[in-house]
């Protein structure tokens, strides 16, 4: 559907979060100790306005840590399974989100709802609706290319103009539903402010057209085994990653119940893909790097056309041997 | 209950029997408990499932029993680790979760009026062994059938009885080997390691199809015995294992490349394989 | 930086593999500058790149257990003291052996000098054991000072952030377990899961497996991305270890593990 743009004023915004307080369970940016992350907030004033993006992106809320699939109990003539009921899965409304996380779970929906669907996280999906905010400003781990503004995955994205009031430009059928249940709150404006003076100019990563074809041909390069000696193989940057989807599946039990969860898993460590025998695919750091670069910036825009890296910098923020996944990206497309 | 609304739900499955099939391998019967979830299961050759021991975890393995016979399916598999040592602890009577069908199938539909030559070792008999039945169960769709099967010795050999059918059987050249020092005094087959006997048997390649099945380094010494014998790459099939979790291509773990073992697998061509990243 | 890049050079050029300093960072958040990242030269050339100063703290001590590094044969690794004390240690527990791993070190403020041995190593830290940086001391003894409801408050709110992604683990020198006893299904020690439960038993176990070895660098607290503490459940450990059994850990290379040693003339009585 063609984007609608709208005015909403700074006042009108708050008097939105009220309603929707009432209406949904309502997640934004909340300051907790030094950090920021996305959480459920009870009053308007729960959410933080001053950050640039949240420790954690907003995956866990179509994807969560940890998702029971189904419980069971063990009887003595067989097991009760009992799938989840994604029926009941409260409706909410995550603001604040920053272009690059929207377009995260975007990207995350596409091996989602592949068939078979994940009805879990279809449910999830379904029952979220994404208020964006585009960046006014972005800091030198940021390299989304440009994209502080996108709209691809927000229902709405609000972007803030000169007088603190927002455009808002409602995107998804979802947005649409919304706003017309507090239509006397967007005001239709006269003059349309332009968005780009107000959204940042970022980095992106260099040569970007050329990068899943130069990956591939760099496969049985030394530059990985290079590149991935400091890394130390923890789960960091899969984990604070909007696109990074991998998972594991665990039984766990309290006496004769039960249940099977679904839990995030990366790539990056040593036993993701041992098997039972011991043989082990991807036996040093340097091959578990090349998979995540290979998969990010080769394999899925190969299958999927898209890159499974939205540039939000959070990778090299928080690794703690302080990689920087850009600066290695480059020097891989140059080698 | 594979519930199409929930697909990580598996069927419950009765343990119908247990067969123990050489030290450390059984193979396991399995009948759907509730008579709606057989009727609307079916599944192809090369298939495979997610079996499950509620609490443990699930394990996979292909689904052994062929196509052709409903009713229940069948798996086999080697005591290793968490869940299979579960599922070796379990008895008649007990439940099993079963979800699946998963993957790519064996195309037999294609390999009608041609030979087969299959090649297997130890544990890796079964996925053979369903497509052999299958097409066994239609045998007059297919030419010459040889099978070459060998094992560390004897006793591993796996599927002993049904080893004796077709043995037996007219239409079948059956040739059984055992690795070198694992012969008993009574062993009437051949002594030497697959790719040998393979050698030996030297089977034309002249309107064949080859699939072969078994550990790395069985595979990796049979392709150029295949190779020698003029069988192309196109016309060699086999079927990888990795390490798998939900089997349906979400998880992240058994890729190769931009190809998910479970989805776009686990069958593959020869000429498939050489495509794919040198990681497995 | 000219003796530092001349020791590092020179000790290439003596049949060392590769020298682990560091290098500095790039520009950070906000335009604070991002600290100094762990740099691996095996060249001439990249050693210009490296540095060694104030800023350095990451304990590269993590990496003598790594293999892929340890691969690369003869290792030469920029120390600070706390990467001295996981050194000393780590031979305690037979990772290291003599000959593996010279170091550089900061003499004082614009001197380095190299110490080839690990006896030379124990020397250097004779007298020069670091303490807890002033913010840890506070925050530890606002902890101790706690009732325990508040205590359990506190440490319930972090577990419940942690998102188990073992960067602790990782980025803790004396973590070098072929096999974690997190990672073990045969038996299922602690759960994989990362929700609470699952964080409180990984933490505990991790400060259990670690009293009267840790050697208080820090790294696991600085290392994890959701700002938690970590570190200071195995300070906690550290400090009651010493206090009841006068044992440090990482200062000889004759001291034992207090936890992992029973001998029949020890004075606590709950074992007989």
């Amino acid at each position: 559907m063609p984007i609608l743009v709208k005015l909403l004023q700074r006042t009108s915004y708050n008097s939105l979060i009220e309603k929707l307080l009432d209406e949904f369970q309502v997640y934004a940016p909340v300051k907790k100790g030094k950090q920021v992350l996305y959480e459920r907030i009870r009053a308007v004033h729960d959410m933080e306005t001053d950050y640039l993006l949240p420790v954690l992106s907003a995956k866990s809320l179509v994807f969560p840590p940890v998702e029971t699939l189904f419980t069971f109990e063990r009887k003595k003539e067989g097991v009760d399974v009992l799938p989840v009921a994604v029926e009941n899965l409260p409706e909410r409304v995550l603001l604040g989100v920053r272009p690059c996380d929207a377009r995260g779970i975007a990207i995350l929906r596409q091996t989602f709802a592949q068939e078979p669907v994940d009805a879990i996280f279809e449910a999830r999906f379904n029952k979220t609706i994404l208020i964006g905010l585009s960046c006014a400003t972005a800091d030198e781990a940021c390299f989304c290319g440009n994209r502080a503004g996108d709209t691809t995955g927000s229902d709405i994205l609000l972007t803030q103009v000169s007088n603190g009031d927002y455009l808002a430009e409602i995107i998804t059928e979802k947005g649409q539903r919304l706003v017309e249940r507090h239509a006397d709150l967007f005001e239709t404006p006269t003059e349309l402010p332009d968005k780009a003076a107000f959204v940042a100019t970022v980095r992106g990563l260099d040569n970007v057209e050329n990068l899943p074809a130069l990956l591939k041909a760099a496969f049985d390069s030394k530059v990985f085994d290079q590149q991935s000696l400091a890394c130390i193989g923890c789960g960091t940057c899969t984990y604070v990653c909007p696109v990074c989807s991998c998972f594991d599946m665990q039984d766990e039990t309290q006496g004769s119940k039960g249940r099977r969860v679904r839990c995030w898993d990366s790539c990056g460590f040593s036993c993701f893909t041992v098997h039972t025998s011991g043989h082990n695919p991807r036996e040093t750091q340097g091959q578990r790097w090349r998979q995540r670069v290979m998969h990010k910036f080769s394999y899925l825009p190969e299958s999927n056309h898209t890159f499974g890296c939205v540039g939000c910098g959070r990778c090299i923020r928080s690794c703690p041997v302080k990689l920087d996944i850009s600066q290695l990206i480059n020097q891989i497309a140059h080698v | 209950m594979c519930s199409s609304t929930n697909t990580y739900v598996p069927y419950s499955m009765r343990l119908q029997k247990i067969t123990q099939e050489a030290p450390g391998v059984k193979t396991f019967r399995l009948e759907f408990i509730d008579p709606a979830d057989a009727a609307r299961f079916s599944f192809k050759t090369g298939q495979f499932a997610e079996y499950s021991v509620f609490g443990e975890g699930e394990s996979t393995f292909c689904i052994a029993s062929p196509h052709t016979r409903t009713g229940y399916v069948e798996c086999t598999f080697r005591q290793a680790g968490r869940v299979t040592t579960a599922l070796s602890g379990l008895e008649e009577g007990d439940v099993v979760g079963f979800r699946g069908p998963y993957g790519n199938t064996f195309p037999i539909d294609d390999w009608k009026g041609k030979n087969l030559v299959f090649v297997a070792g130890g544990i890796a008999l079964p996925p053979m062994r369903s497509v052999i039945w299958s097409c066994i169960d239609n045998r007059a769709d297919y030419k010459n059938i040889t099978i070459v099967y060998g094992a560390k010795t004897v006793d591993d050999l796996v599927y002993k009885h049904e080893l004796d059918e077709w043995e037996q059987r007219e239409d079948i050249n059956l040739h059984l080997t055992v690795d070198p020092g694992g012969s008993t005094p009574d062993w009437k087959g051949r002594v030497g390691f697959v790719p040998t006997i393979l050698a030996e048997v030297a089977p034309s390649s002249e309107n064949t199809i080859a699939i072969v099945c078994g550990p790395p380094i069985m595979i990796k010494n049979t392709m150029p015995v295949l190779k020698q014998l003029g069988f192309s790459e196109e016309h060699i099939f086999t079927t990888l294992e990795n390490r798998m979790k939900c089997g349906i291509g979400k998880c992240g773990r058994c890729n190769i490349g931009s190809t998910y073992v479970c989805k776009d697998g686990p069958v593959f061509t020869a000429a498939q394989l050489a495509q794919l990243p040198n990681e497995f | 930086m000219n003796t530092l890049h001349t020791l590092s050079r020179q000790q290439l050029e003596l049949g060392a593999q590769v020298i682990i300093g560091y290098t500095p960072g790039s520009n950070g958040t906000s335009g604070t500058s991002r600290p100094p990242k762990p740099f691996f030269a095996q060249s001439p050339e990249e050693v210009e790149q490296l540095i060694f100063d104030d800023t350095c703290h990451y304990n590269l001590a993590v990496y003598l257990t790594k293999k892929e590094v340890t691969a690369l044969g003869k290792r030469v690794l920029f120390a600070t003291l706390p990467t001295l004390r996981s050194i000393i240690r780590l031979a305690v527990e037979h990772q290291v052996n003599e000959g593996d791993v010279a170091v550089i070190v900061r003499a004082n403020d614009t001197e380095y000098a190299l110490l080839n041995t690990l006896a030379e190593m124990e020397t250097f830290l004779n007298g020069r054991t670091p303490a807890m940086s002033q913010e840890d001391r506070e925050q530890l003894d606002a902890l101790l000072a706690m009732n325990q409801e508040e205590r359990w408050a506190f440490w319930k709110e972090a577990f419940e952030t942690c998102i188990r992604c073992y960067a602790c683990r990782q980025a803790c020198p004396l973590c070098y377990c072929a096999t974690c006893a997190a990672t073990a299904n045969q038996p299922q020690w602690i759960p994989v899961a990362q929700h609470a439960l699952g964080n409180t038993e990984w933490h505990l176990m991790r400060a259990m497996h670690l009293a009267g070895r840790c050697i208080t660098c820090g790294q696991c607290g600085e290392a994890c991305p959701m700002g938690l503490p970590v570190h200071l459940l195995a300070f906690y450990l550290a400090e009651t270890v010493q206090h009841e059994y006068g044992a440090a850990s990482g200062l000889t290379l004759t001291e034992t593990t207090p936890m992992s040693v029973y001998k029949p003339e020890d004075t606590t009585n709950f074992i007989r």
